[in-house]
């Protein structure tokens, strides 16, 4: 897994995707999974503090429960103006650190009650895209992909302050990108 | 699929929730949630299409949607929100369907909204569960939120 910063500095073109999608509607769409194995689907407000992204969640919604049990996600941002797209999948770690709770609640641009959870979200794999040809019959997709190669290196001091949801140890140090065309 | 209904069973059991919900499917985009082989989530846009009293939405053989329904039916969708953050969402299977007459219904509802697709199955979507709500109030000191939940009586019974 990686960091939202790790992965921008990895792949910054992509990463400015999703920061111009949020730009323009600062909305995406969560996918999570209850304990009976079926999927769930909200909307959330991306929260970026120091280059990590987060997300805070009320005390009743019941995707809480899911990131605390697993805490595996899938987010897409709402398509662009081209059907550009954002997609990631990764986990979601639990902020326990009083002092990074704060720095996100004060950084979001909502309210944020005490009660809320807030996870930090790690990418595990990234997709961006667009269409060529929009409109026409021979549209097509350009997709880039990114996905986190895993090795056991020492968490850095500030990833020491969270506390992993579930069993990630490992961090990931490189990725590796591929582009496709084509549906 | 015992438990699920059609969007017409739905539609006749909450034609309010179904209603508004309607008008949020209509803009043409919609998220689905699925999970993968590994257990994990997946969301992605889709097309739903309204045909009277079905939901069908044609999915590509390409998109990870795809295997993920073949191999576990059950879904969540949540529509795009609309204004006062207005917010549907569902759950229940979907299904492939696709036969010529509910390929040519949603090949009709396709191209009222210029929707292109190729290489695609129908699936019909069933439900379970459905949920709406909206803000009142938004951005001023007297903000509610009015909600309504349906459950099929026969997955609760």
């Amino acid at each position: 897994m990686a960091t939202w910063e790790e992965f921008a500095a990895a792949e910054p073109d992509m990463a400015k995707v999703l920061r111009h999608l949020l730009g323009w509607i600062p909305i995406a769409y969560l996918a999570t999974v209850r304990k009976d194995g079926s999927p769930r689907v909200h909307p959330f407000v991306p929260i970026f503090a120091e280059d990590r992204m987060y997300i805070a969640i009320p005390e009743w919604s019941p995707k809480r429960f899911d990131l605390r049990n697993h805490g595996r996600f899938a987010m897409h941002a709402l398509p662009g103006k081209r059907d550009d797209e954002f997609y990631m999948t990764g986990r979601a770690t639990l902020i326990e650190d009083t002092d990074t709770w704060k720095l996100v609640s004060d950084t979001a641009k909502h309210d944020v009650p005490k009660t809320d959870d807030i996870f930090e979200l790690h990418a595990e794999y990234v997709m961006t895209a667009h269409w060529e040809n929009q409109g026409q019959p021979d549209t097509y997709p350009v997709r880039q992909e990114w996905r986190a190669t895993l090795a056991t290196a020492v968490n850095g001091a500030r990833a020491a302050k969270v506390k992993a949801a579930a069993k990630p140890k490992t961090r990931a140090v490189a990725g590796s990108r591929v582009t496709r065309r084509g549906s | 699929m015992s438990n699920c209904v059609t969007w017409g069973e739905f539609a006749s059991a909450e034609p309010d929730i179904t209603r508004r919900g309607e008008e949020l499917l209509r803009v043409g985009v919609a998220y689905i949630a699925t999970t993968a082989r590994d257990g994990s989530p997946r969301v992605s846009p889709f097309t739903p299409l309204i045909c009277d009293d079905r939901m069908i939405a044609l999915l590509g053989k390409h998109t990870a949607k795809y295997p993920c329904l073949l191999r576990d039916p059950r879904f969540a969708i949540h529509a795009v929100l609309g204004d006062s953050d207005e917010e549907f969402m569902l759950l229940g299977e979907a299904l492939p369907s696709d036969d010529w007459s509910t390929r040519i219904r949603a090949a009709i509802e396709a191209r009222k909204i210029d929707m292109t697709s190729h290489n695609d199955v129908a699936f019909e979507f069933r439900f379970s569960f459905a949920h709406w709500a909206v803000w009142h109030g938004l951005g001023t000191g007297n903000i509610h939120r009015e909600s309504r939940t349906w459950r099929n009586q026969k997955e609760a019974a």
